[in-house]
């Protein structure tokens, strides 16, 4: 909890997209980069979430769904797609959206709880809700997902090849 | 240099040395106590001991001081090397050891050695207790042999001379200068012998020593006499002389003929480097690492340097390649002119420097396997002592280069296999017996490079592995069904125990058997696009064989086009590339083939395994198909579109998509998309993953 609040008080900007009409947000610190999306090499036998690789600067990365992520489904490719280019300790990723919104200032005292009534599904990613006048925005917790996943998949992959 | 460097190079330094005891100790252990190897030791912890004090890491030098201690009883004949010496030698090396993997953690050293200190002055205290009488000094008489040498050139109208000289009491690496002169002197004449002998010379022995130089010449003694002061200029040297045969004053005004060549003399022709005061002020010694300069002329690089320079050598070769295919369109674009020649012929200067650059940077990045083979002596040895069996290890091939990163990676499953042939292969002395074979098993780890690839071998003579046994285990693990394992033929059966979760170890014992193994060794081994394969033969031996790729960081790659998406094939695997109509296709039992030059092969729409539509028929009805090959195995792929070849960089996909069955990797295409790398055992294993659930379907 101690570090919850430390962590909060440390989020001051946040940047904001949408999914399926519902806003969410990344702390601006684990955003590298925000790029148009360019074309995928889609990766056979791959996580439905994995949507495929990309070449960004010379280096190969995995772009992840976030439509598959918090379980809705997925779209045509739409003009206004983004991907985000999200940063953990030791995975750099994209992140389709379906539009990127704003970077908006924050005020520590407007932040809460995930409300338990959220779908399991996005509730595994979702670190907490900030909350304004008119907007519920969630916030989303960029290592928790990208070491999930990684984790999820080590696992599958190890059972099928047993 | 800050503290960090100088840790850094520490640390590497001390890597070296303790490399270079263990294997001297070995040595040492298994071919007897030589002057050579004790004279290596020695150094060694010398080496070590200068620089942990220099470094302040007070245990570490206090240990090897007590080594050196006992060392130099040997080596000077005081003590004998027994057992006892080489346990507590190797436990010394040990604890060494540990104090440098606490250093790198750390970056201290603490610990109590008051124990090993203690057993080391018990040693020395117990061998001079038994053997008073100290040893003889060194013969300085030049040797029979020697003078044998010396009447034969004679009778050829050669004279014999003995060039003396004394090194200066501060002159440091005595021994090895003597050498140093030794070679020049052989550079302009025939050296016959040279006395004290190099392991006679005591670096340590603080005060002037004497060598001579026994030479057969026919140049007049001027001459001699102006070539040795020649030879011997710029050393840390008191006096020179020139004797005759017998260890007389060549030179006619010598001295006093009465005085001994033993004795120090110093006729007035001799060259003193500083005569005014040849013995108070002693020569810098100019050429201190004259000896190391000798050897090889190289630099140590930090790997992270390297690595990098490698990651830039790659993207230009990206970046190349793209600078082409930006030229093509540009070319189709405007008419051609002079600017256009001009940028073309850059274009090919510029392909050509990378990819000479390339191949420089590769080479740089290439390690003789050495010092991972040079680990298993001890391995073998410890394991062997521990579980009773003897072994005799066959090291060949050290010299074979090949990419460091793979020598690290390589490094686990050689261990493994190794140690699974000391456990499992190698049957206890009494079978041995009983089945007429020699008590000591031998092992034989072999490395050779063969056009791109090293292929490496571990043999041994042990039992060989029983397919029955490995049947009977599997089905018992569930592994196969009972139908399944009376279909499988022997070879099919004996690579069940790549199969993950197998292992036929009867207890689990503390070297193998765990149950893991084989399986890690293999996804290892494939990881690095390489192929493991075994061959055995009961009561005979076994012998695994692993093929690997000289690099794993850039290759030559086929581009092909499936369903819309470019891949690329390591064209190392393919093995032919040819178009046939449609149907020519057979199918038989259900499995589609096609008949090449009177050989069936399996063909493969991998389109299948992907999950994307199969073409549509072309106008012509005729399809691509490339043959890919893993060892003896061949299999035809059907592609859409052949794109060409070219360098590819390989890059990971990083550890968030991990391993994806049939693609290795992924790559940068000139027009900056991607391509994905098929891994073509990775194919294999899809195909026959799915053929045997196909036959398992069938039998149920």
């Amino acid at each position: 909890m101690t570090t919850d609040k430390l962590k909060v008080s440390t989020i001051e900007q946040l940047v904001t997209f949408e999914v399926e009409h519902e806003e969410f947000a990344i702390p601006i610190e684990d955003v590298y980069q925000i790029i148009f999306v360019p074309k995928l090499m889609t990766v056979p036998n791959s996580p439905e979430m994995i949507k495929g690789v990309i070449n960004l600067r010379n280096e190969i990365i995995p772009v992840l769904d976030a439509r598959a992520a918090f379980g809705f489904s997925s779209i045509p490719h739409a003009r206004q797609h983004r991907i985000i280019i999200i940063q953990s300790e030791f995975i750099t990723a994209g992140l389709i959206v379906d539009r990127v919104i704003q970077v908006l200032q924050t005020a520590p005292a407007k932040f809460d709880h995930v409300p338990s009534a959220t779908s399991s599904q996005q509730n595994q990613y979702l670190e907490k809700v900030y909350k304004t006048d008119e907007r519920i925005i969630m916030l989303l917790n960029v290592n928790k997902m990208l070491n999930d996943q990684n984790m999820n998949f080590i696992r599958k992959h190890n059972y099928s090849t047993d | 240099m800050n503290r960090n460097d100088l840790m850094k190079f520490f640390l590497e330094e001390a890597e070296e040395q303790l490399q270079t005891l263990e294997q001297e100790i070995l040595q040492m252990e298994q071919h007897g106590e030589s002057d050579e190897v004790i004279q290596r030791i020695f150094r060694a912890a010398h080496t070590l001991k200068g620089s942990s004090a220099a470094m302040g890491f007070e245990p570490m030098k206090t240990l090897t001081h007590q080594m050196e201690n006992v060392l130099d009883h040997i080596r000077s004949g005081q003590m004998q090397v027994t057992n006892p010496i080489i346990n507590i030698l190797f436990v010394c090396l040990d604890r060494l050891i540990q104090f440098k993997a606490q250093i790198e953690l750390e970056g201290t050293c603490s610990g109590d050695i008051s124990d090993i200190v203690h057993k080391l002055q018990q040693l020395i205290e117990a061998e001079m207790s038994a053997q008073q009488t100290p040893a003889e000094p060194a013969n300085l008489a030049f040797l029979p042999e020697e003078h044998a040498a010396l009447e034969e050139a004679k009778s050829n109208g050669y004279k014999g001379f003995i060039l003396e000289l004394c090194f200066s009491s501060t002159c440091e690496m005595k021994a090895a200068r003597s050498l140093i002169i030794r070679s020049r002197l052989e550079g302009c004449t025939h050296v016959i012998g040279m006395k004290p002998a190099f392991h006679e010379i005591e670096d340590e022995y603080e005060g002037p020593v004497i060598i001579q130089y026994l030479i057969a010449c026919q140049k007049p003694i001027k001459e001699i006499e102006a070539t040795w002061r020649e030879i011997t200029q710029g050393e840390s040297i008191d006096t020179i002389n020139v004797l005759d045969e017998f260890g007389a004053p060549a030179v006619p005004p010598a001295i006093s003929p009465a005085e001994s060549a033993d004795t120090f003399i110093e006729p007035p022709l001799s060259a003193s480097p500083d005569p005014t005061s040849p013995k108070a002020v002693p020569v810098k010694p100019e050429k201190e690492d004259h000896r190391r300069a000798a050897s090889s002329q190289s630099v140590r690089v930090d790997v992270e340097r390297l690595e990098n320079l490698m990651n830039l050598v790659g993207e230009l070769v990206i970046d190349q390649t793209r600078i082409v295919q930006v030229g093509t369109v540009i070319r189709d674009l405007i008419n051609a002119d002079d600017t256009m020649d001009e940028f073309d012929s850059i274009t090919n200067h510029i392909s050509r420097v990378v990819s000479e650059l390339q191949e420089s940077v590769m080479k740089t990045r290439m390690l003789p396997i050495e010092q991972l083979f040079n680990r298993f002596p001890r391995m073998v040895r410890d394991l062997s002592q521990s579980i009773g069996k003897q072994i005799h290890l066959v090291i060949e091939g050290k010299e074979t280069e090949l990419d460091r990163t793979v020598i690290e990676e390589i490094g686990d499953p050689l261990i493994h296999l190794i140690r699974n042939s000391v456990d499992h292969g190698i049957e206890d002395v009494e079978i041995r017996k009983a089945n007429g074979k020699p008590e000591a098993g031998t092992i034989r780890i072999n490395a050779v490079h063969q056009e791109n690839q090293v292929i490496l071998t571990i043999e041994d003579d042990g039992a060989g592995i029983n397919p029955q046994r490995i049947k009977q285990s599997a089905i018992a693990k569930q592994l196969i069904t009972e139908s399944q394992a009376e279909q499988m033929s022997e070879q099919e059966i004996i690579h069940l125990i790549f199969a993950p979760g197998f292992s036929t170890a009867k207890q689990i014992s503390d070297i193998s058997g765990r149950g893991v193994g084989m399986d890690i060794v293999r996804s290892h081994i494939e990881k690095l696009n390489g192929i493991i394969d075994v061959d055995t033969r009961l009561n005979e031996g076994t012998t695994f064989t692993i093929k690997l790729p000289l690099t794993l960081a850039i290759l030559r790659g086929l581009l092909i086009k499936i369903h819309q998406s470019i891949y690329a094939l390591p064209i190392s695997s393919v093995s032919e590339i040819i178009r046939l109509p449609r149907q020519d296709i057979h199918s038989i039992k259900g499995q589609m083939a096609v008949k090449i030059r009177e050989q069936v092969l399996p063909l493969v729409w991998i389109h299948d395994y992907f999950h994307v539509p199969r073409p549509a028929a072309r106008h012509d009805d005729n399809v691509f198909v490339v043959i890919v090959g893993v060892a003896e195995k061949r299999l035809a792929l059907v592609v859409d579109e052949l794109v060409g070849n070219q360098e590819i960089v390989v890059k990971s996909m990083g550890s968030y998509v991990g391993k994806v069955d049939g693609i290795s990797g992924a790559t940068i295409l000139g027009d900056g998309g991607v391509a994905l790398i098929l891994d073509v055992t990775g194919i294999f294993n899809l195909v026959g993953k799915e053929r045997s659930a196909h036959t398992e379907e069938m039998i149920v």
